[in-house]
């Protein structure tokens, strides 16, 4: 199996099998996980993973959480992520810190624009 | 890379939608001091900012799967090779998220219907004297003066005192928020609010004048309808018709004209429900 490029972070469960199947068709292989601490075993186990898309609100937890705890990681933080964060809460949005790692993308995204976006990231850590 | 579909899939455990809307809203400051203090799981008083923005966001969940699962069905169509069982589940995919948009509607709405029973009474001068306090975090509220000419008598009306409360919360937002208007035209005056409160007959008057940006004679015929807002994306345009909504029950009139010289006067009348019949 290809080599997963993206990680796909959304306590939905629907919306992670949807978004792996809508990378699939584009030929994007991905990961998807409903919380922080599978999300962060992934990455320790899947070293091809330059992109992150994770939902802001991740059931109790802060999906935005993720950047600080890849940094804190012993391993993970010598790995260059781009953050895509996508989030139905438009106060939240208005509340980030964007960083040029990080887009945010406000649910209901449109699916071309997710691609769109994903791809533009994923050539990105490319060059 | 789907699974068989589950009702509930993207809720905490225990929760459904209505809860967690409730739990949303109970983790929200400013809408936690709204919510008053029941110390139940139904709130209080509902912040119908909060509950919209609140009610979008577990909508978009829904909205957003079913975007995405008709893009997938539609890319599925275009291959050379049909993936039918993957169209099939797409299909279904997006009849599950669509019962769950309505489960969540129907949910939302039975858990605000709530909390207009039972019907029982509450004394409208004590409701009055005490809502300012409701509304003391919203920072308009600063630079506006309350000033109440109540009676020293208990009046009671055939209204409970939570939907009395969410009234006033309703009006007194409205009125606070239209003195922020005018003053973002350039108007620098004192923001005023009067709240008085009479018997007359078997009845109470209750009416509340501000000296805001006023209402225009051409929104008034709509201002009670449900989703007008003047306010822009910043209002749920539910306050006036959930107010309305609220004194119609009880029997009663509300009426929304605009000030004599300026702003706006709500008028209010109920019946007056005497001791030991409610």
């Amino acid at each position: 199996m290809e080599q997963p490029a993206v990680l796909v972070v959304d306590d939905v469960l629907a919306i992670v099998e949807e978004l792996l199947t809508l990378m699939q068709l584009h030929g994007i292989s991905a990961r998807g996980k409903s919380n922080l601490d599978d999300a962060l075993a992934v990455l320790e186990r899947e070293p091809g993973i330059r992109v992150i898309c994770c939902d802001v609100r991740l059931g109790r937890e802060s999906g935005l959480e993720v950047v600080g705890r890849i940094r804190d990681h012993a391993e993970l933080c010598e790995r260059a992520f781009r953050y895509l964060f996508v989030t139905g809460d438009q106060t939240q949005i208005d509340r980030l810190n964007l960083t040029s790692e990080t887009t945010v993308l406000s649910k209901p995204v449109q699916p071309a624009l997710l691609m769109d976006t994903i791809k533009r990231m994923l050539a990105s850590t490319n060059g | 890379m789907r699974s068989p579909a589950k009702s509930k899939e993207h809720l905490l455990p225990g929760e459904d939608a209505a809860d967690r809307i409730v739990h949303e809203l109970s983790g929200n400051e400013p809408a936690a001091r709204l919510l008053g203090s029941t110390g139940g799981s139904q709130p209080a008083i509902v912040d119908l900012r909060q509950l919209s923005c609140v009610l979008a966001h577990e909508l978009r969940q829904p909205l957003f799967t079913i975007s995405m699962a008709n893009e997938n069905m539609r890319l599925m169509l275009e291959c050379a090779e049909r993936d039918e069982e993957g169209m099939r589940q797409a299909v279904l995919r997006i009849a599950e998220q669509v019962e769950r948009a309505q489960a969540i509607i129907e949910q939302t709405l039975s858990s605000t219907k709530a909390q207009h029973t039972p019907r029982d009474s509450a004394d409208i001068v004590d409701v009055a004297r005490r809502s300012a306090d409701l509304i003391a975090d919203l920072p308009q509220a600063d630079d506006v003066e309350f000033l109440w000419q109540l009676p020293e008598e208990r009046m009671l009306v055939g209204v409970s005192r939570v939907e009395l409360e969410q009234l006033f919360v309703n009006l007194l937002r409205n009125a606070v928020e239209s003195i922020a208007d005018r003053r973002r035209s350039g108007w620098h005056g004192s923001g005023r609010v009067i709240v008085s409160v009479q018997a007359i007959g078997g009845e109470v008057r209750c009416v509340l004048l501000d000296n805001g940006a006023g209402v225009l004679p051409s929104t008034l015929k709509a201002v009670f309808d449900p989703f007008f807002t003047t306010k822009g994306s910043g209002g749920a345009g539910l306050g006036l018709h959930i107010c309305r909504q609220i004194v119609s029950d009880a029997g009663g009139t509300i009426q929304l004209r605009p000030g004599r010289m300026e702003g706006a006067q709500v008028e209010l009348r109920l019946s007056r429900v005497a001791y030991g019949t409610a």
